[in-house]
């Protein structure tokens, strides 16, 4: 079972892990971004109580990277220190689209087995 | 944008990933330092202070592990992405890695616009001008003549004991020609301007009469039709003419039908045999026709008269010192053989080219000299300021040897760095290259032979890039040999001293020496100008219009017909309005011509010989008064010395002398084939081949007593201010519409036509110079504001101490000061060694040391530029607030 044996904080964290890439994907699906704003459009939309790791941000787009799920660029901007945006990959999006599915029908057996519903 | 703290995030950031190799993973680094830059950004925002936005983002720093093996993995990506280890080779290693150096240094370049702008001007102009001198150098004095085996063509001349060059006589060059036809071929030409008419405007030809074999000599093959042989070359062949190919192309719009028929030259039908190319620049350039001499027996058996050039072509396998030897054997026996001409006279062969090129050899080299001097600075002014951005840049190298990065690595980097930089400036020096090169041709056009040849061609652009990577090497090498020996302490900052400010200083001190000889020496071309200026031709040359005329041998067959023209057309311009008085000469000061001839004069026993070879000029009686020559004893002549009058003559200063020591009044002399005459006039000694040429004796006769009808030339004097030359034209063409007159100029002309070369090289040396102080104090300035910004915590320090703003600013000065002595001194020892060199090339520069007072003049103006310089700077580090200073 996923969860067995940990404490709610923990289940919390290891699921933060699990989606990371997930969120960090589905952030890029509409535009590429740099890390820092990831970072703070993560903080907002989850109101804080999703936040990443400075480092682990990184780590996790330098691995999605390496797997060729995003793409790193640097762009220079007039007046501006040049940044590193990263768009999705079409790779990237595929992987999104299986993941959203695996998620859905997870969340779908949670509901079914633990009789969590809307409230 | 301002960044304050992004260098201190990228510091913190490494430091954490100490123990990544290799500076690549830089870009690792700048990604997250940028996101520490943003948060900074968004706390100061929000409204904290700088120092609590900075803890906010130390303290992130400091709560991240940067142990998650991707990011020590991305950093080595990097490198991995570009570089498969596996399967590359050194080669393409080594060329991606440049490639990726490259990419680095171009975004270095983009961040500093200014910094880059004002290095790759600096090397655009060192390097411009260089390849620009030495096409120069290249299209005068080393490309080959366009001719046959140009190394085998020679040119002949006799040498007098006095050490002055001649032309030779017709038999002389017989003689030569056939006692050494086993070593060369001799041919002979003479200037010969004739009259073109019979066809609108009467038109003077530059033309050369020219012996049968002078085309086989020069081996240039005709452009069209064919050239002359030995058959044209007798007094009974008809006429035939050979244009060139500028002319052929003005006058007959380059028809080739013009071949076979007949123009009228001097009065007589030539017909057009053919049509030399544009390139073919002998005997001299401009030329619009040759024509074959066909002289009849008695001119060719003459030894008197000297009015032949000798051009010759080596045979195969015979040197130029085998061809000397024989022919001086030929000069002893002629020697021998005909005393009465041809006394201790020697003759000299020496290349075509040196002839060409030889006035302007030693100016060119000179100024060549000078370019060098300017790169050399300007390579030492860029190592400077690549010196000085070394040092802000110390952070960075700092961060780069903290995560690893090696001794070459870095060194490399700099290097690549610098070649970027060269490769620009030195793509620049091409388009800089091109505008000098138009101003050098501009200047140089009919003064420096050949100069109109030079253009920009793949020469230049290997000398371009051979000195844009020794410039690289130069300027890059000694910059990233110092960076990369930075050594780094624990907290990652270089050291201050890594590039101190001694190195700047070794190089400004260069530059100034430089700067300094540069400036010596266009001082001392501009004193030679000046000098020159100055020469007293022995004549007033202001408010005189001279002109040239040839007269047709069919209409003025005699002497006597050329003093009646000469008669008339002198009355006509007389009494034109202005017109102060008029004279008459068979050859015009500054145009060159002179008539040399065997003269027999009455000596006392003691002073023989008494025939000896001196100038001979037919001139009338206001000649000397138009000219203002002076009278130095006797009279002048006058109208009443006439044909049918006693023939009198008069002499010069020089001539009155050395043959009578100076009582020359009522001596007799006879010109070979000339009745005897009374000297009864002693002039001044005028310049008259050129301001620096002092002329040997010379006989005058009077025009209208002329013995030569050969000599059918004649150049007019007029006296009177504002004259207007069309109207001098006006007058004689009163007098015969037919006549054509040319080389119309004002003698003042003549003159800066001499001062010409001197300019010339004033104005090239001395924008050198100039070029090379400008370097030269941007350079100080540079150096001082760096040396401010490396002591600027020791200032601050001894501010903070209670030392005095003016006890900073001597400190300042005092260490820009004793560059500028060392300078100096360096500077002082080079225009030494350089003034007997620009002293051999400027042939008026007074005196035989360097000149203290221009040396004194340079060093004044160097210091008190220099200082002034500093002083910005020096006085920025008095105004250093001690607080900044002691928190940096």
């Amino acid at each position: 079972m996923l969860l067995t044996g940990m404490s709610i904080g923990g289940a919390i964290r290891e699921a933060k892990k699990g989606t990371a890439e997930l969120v960090v994907l589905a952030f890029l699906e509409d535009e590429p971004r740099h890390g820092y704003e990831l970072v703070k459009l993560i903080d907002e939309r989850s109101g804080g109580a999703l936040t990443f790791n400075f480092a682990s941000l990184y780590a996790t787009l330098y691995k999605l990277e390496e797997r060729g799920l995003v793409q790193g660029r640097w762009v220079e901007r007039a007046g501006q220190r040049r940044r590193r945006y990263y768009r999705i990959t079409p790779r990237g999006r595929e992987v999104l689209a299986a993941q959203r599915r695996e998620w859905r029908q997870f969340f779908t057996l949670v509901r079914d087995l633990a009789g969590i519903s809307h409230a | 944008m301002r960044e304050p703290h992004l260098e201190l995030w990228k510091t913190l950031i490494a430091r954490r990933l100490a123990s990544l190799d290799r500076t690549l993973a830089a870009e690792a680094i700048e990604e997250l330092a940028s996101h520490c830059a943003d948060l900074y950004a968004e706390a100061c925002d929000a409204g904290a202070s700088d120092a609590a936005a900075r803890d906010a983002v130390v303290r992130l720093l400091e709560r991240t592990a940067f142990g998650d093996l991707a990011v020590r993995r991305r950093a080595r990506r990097f490198l991995a992405s570009r570089l498969d280890e596996r399967t590359s080779n050194v080669l393409t290693r080594w060329t991606t890695d440049i490639a990726f150096d490259l990419r680095y240094a171009l975004r270095g370049m983009r961040r500093h616009v200014g910094f880059t702008a004002a290095l790759v001007s600096i090397l655009a102009f060192g390097i411009g001008a260089t390849i620009a001198a030495f096409t120069v150098i290249d299209a005068v004095m080393l490309r080959a003549l366009p001719y046959p085996r140009p190394d085998a063509l020679v040119v002949l001349s006799k040498v007098t004991n006095a050490g002055e060059s001649r032309t030779v006589s017709t038999a002389d060059w017989r003689d030569y020609a056939a006692q050494n036809a086993s070593s060369l071929t001799l041919a002979a030409y003479s200037s010969w301007p004739m009259n073109l008419t019979g066809g609108g405007e009467p038109l003077r030809l530059r033309s050369f009469i020219v012996s049968g074999n002078f085309f086989e000599v020069a081996g240039e093959k005709p452009l069209l039709g064919r050239v002359f042989g030995a058959a044209d070359d007798t007094p009974s062949a008809p006429g035939v003419a050979v244009l060139s190919e500028p002319f052929w192309a003005s006058r007959f719009g380059r028809s080739p039908a013009v071949l076979g028929t007949s123009m009228l030259v001097n009065g007589r039908p030539v017909t057009i045999a053919g049509v030399m190319p544009r390139a073919f620049a002998l005997p001299a350039r401009d030329v619009d026709l040759w024509t074959a001499m066909g002289l009849a027996p008695e001119v060719l058996a003459d030894r008197a008269s000297e009015w032949v050039s000798v051009i010759g072509r080596l045979r195969p396998g015979v040197s130029l010192a085998t061809a000397q030897a024989n022919l001086s054997v030929t000069a002893a026996s002629l020697s021998a053989q005909f005393p009465r001409t041809n006394r201790d006279e020697r003759i000299a062969v020496h290349p075509l080219i040196d002839t060409i090129i030889g006035e302007v050899r030693r100016p060119l080299w000179l100024g060549a000299a000078a370019v060098v001097f300017v790169l050399l600075a300007a390579c030492a002014n860029a190592a400077n300021l690549l010196l000085a951005r070394a040092t802000m840049r110390r952070d960075e190298i700092a961060l780069c040897a903290a995560l690893g990065a090696d001794a070459s690595r870095l060194a490399r980097q700099l290097l690549v760095e610098s070649a970027a930089l060269a490769g620009i400036g030195g793509a620049a020096g091409i388009g800089a290259a091109w505008m000098f090169l138009r101003v050098f041709v501009t200047l140089g056009a009919g003064r420096v032979p050949r100069v109109e040849t030079a253009q920009l061609n793949e020469a230049a652009i290997v000398v371009s890039v051979v000195v844009s990577m020794l410039t690289a090497l130069l300027f890059g090498g000694g910059a990233a040999w110092l960076l990369a020996r930075a050594r780094v302490s624990q907290a990652g900052r270089a050291q201050q001293s890594v590039t101190s400010p001694r190195l700047g200083g070794w190089l400004l001190a260069s530059q100034m020496a430089f700067a300094l000889v540069l400036a010596a020496s266009a001082l001392l071309v501009a004193r030679a100008y000046a000098a020159t200026g100055r020469i007293d031709p022995g004549f007033d040359v202001s408010d005189t219009v001279t002109l040239q005329m040839t007269l047709p041998r069919n209409r003025y067959p005699d002497s006597a017909a050329h003093a009646r023209f000469a008669e008339r057309i002198a009355d006509q311009i007389a009494s034109l309005p202005g017109v102060a008085s008029v004279g008459i000469v068979s050859d015009l000061p500054f145009v060159g011509n002179q008539l040399n001839f065997v003269v027999r004069v009455d000596r006392d026993a003691a002073e023989s010989p008494s025939e000896v070879r001196l100038t001979v000029r037919p001139a009338d009686a206001g000649y000397f008064r138009t000219l203002k020559i002076p009278l130095a004893a006797g009279r002048y002549f006058e109208a009443t010395d006439r044909a049918g009058a006693a023939p009198v003559a008069m002499v010069n200063r020089a001539a009155a002398d050395r043959l009578w020591r100076g009582a020359a009044i009522g001596r007799r002399l006879q010109v070979a084939g000339d009745v005897e005459r009374r000297v009864v006039g002693v002039v001044g000694d005028i310049r008259h081949a050129g301001l620096h040429a002092t002329e040997g004796p010379v006989v005058y006769v009077p025009y209208a007593q002329k013995p030569f009808d050969f000599v059918n030339w004649a150049g007019i004097v007029v006296r009177g201010p504002g004259l207007s030359p069309s109207t001098v034209k006006a007058a004689i063409a009163r007098v015969d519409p037919n006549q054509p007159v040319h080389a119309v100029m004002a003698m003042d002309e003549y003159v800066a036509r001499e001062l010409a070369p001197y300019r010339f090289g004033s104005l090239v040396v001395g924008s050198l110079a100039v070029a090379a102080f400008v370097l030269a104090i941007a350079g100080i300035y540079g150096l001082t504001a760096f040396i401010v910004g490396v002591r600027f915590r020791e200032l601050g320090v001894r501010l903070a101490l209670g030392a005095a703003p003016s006890t900073v600013v001597l400190l300042v000065l005092r260490q820009i000061l004793s560059i500028l002595v060392a300078g100096s001194a360096a500077g002082i020892i080079g225009t030494n060694a350089t003034t007997r060199f620009v002293r051999a090339a400027m042939p008026a520069s007074p005196g035989t040391g360097a000149d203290p007072m221009v040396l004194a003049a340079a060093v004044t103006l160097l210091g008190v530029t220099s200082l002034l310089a500093a002083l910005g700077p020096a006085l920025r580090a008095a105004r250093i607030d001690p607080k900044v200073a002691l928190q940096t």
